[in-house]
């Protein structure tokens, strides 16, 4: 799993008749802060997650374990909204 | 899954017969923005995607199966599966903006 910014959403008519009725969300990869990284993914919402928010983003066939992906072909789901990341222990 | 540019078409006689009837591309990974990302791949598209269309790619093992509804897993790992309309944002710069 990774650290994502929901900054957008994906409008599609031509596509997979699976992916009817979920909303693609636009995802720019972050670091635990919410620091911006290169890459950007685009993932099915699993959660509601708006513009902006912080999220967790999962990859591979351990995306379409969520009762909104079963079966769908994806390989990337938001699956959480992060509230706030608590660091008990740094690791030197 | 991620935002890819069709470049290519690619033809081919002799493939595995998983590949049969179905169009298989060169894609390019680009930003939302529709600049250039760099790397590109090969995905096979199913959904009626053409040459210059922004589309999202992606696999996992067992999505092309699921997908072309077949009994063993077929050699196909990223697949084209939705062609873009629009990205509706409001941090991302419009393409050709």
């Amino acid at each position: 799993m990774i650290f994502a910014q929901v900054i957008g959403t994906v409008v599609s008519t031509v596509k997979d008749p699976n992916l009817n009725g979920k909303k693609l969300l636009l995802c720019r990869e972050t670091d635990h802060e919410g620091r911006p990284q290169a890459s950007y993914h685009v993932a099915v919402d699993a959660v509601g997650a708006g513009e902006g928010t912080l999220v967790l983003l999962s990859y591979g066939s351990s995306a379409r374990m969520t009762e909104t992906t079963k079966d769908a072909p994806i390989d990337a789901v938001v699956m959480a909204i992060v509230d706030g990341v608590r660091i008990t222990h740094e690791v030197a | 899954m991620f935002l890819a540019r069709i470049i290519h078409k690619i033809t081919s006689s002799h493939k595995h017969e998983a590949y049969n009837g179905k169009s298989v591309f060169i894609v390019r990974a680009v930003n939302p923005d529709g600049s250039d990302a760099g790397e590109e791949t090969i995905a096979v598209d199913y959904v009626g995607a053409s040459a210059g269309d922004m589309v999202v790619c992606g696999g996992a093992p067992g999505v092309a199966r699921t997908v072309f509804e077949l009994d063993e897993a077929p050699p196909i790992r990223t697949l084209i599966m939705a062609v873009v309309d629009s990205i509706e944002s409001s941090v991302v710069r419009k393409e050709g903006a």
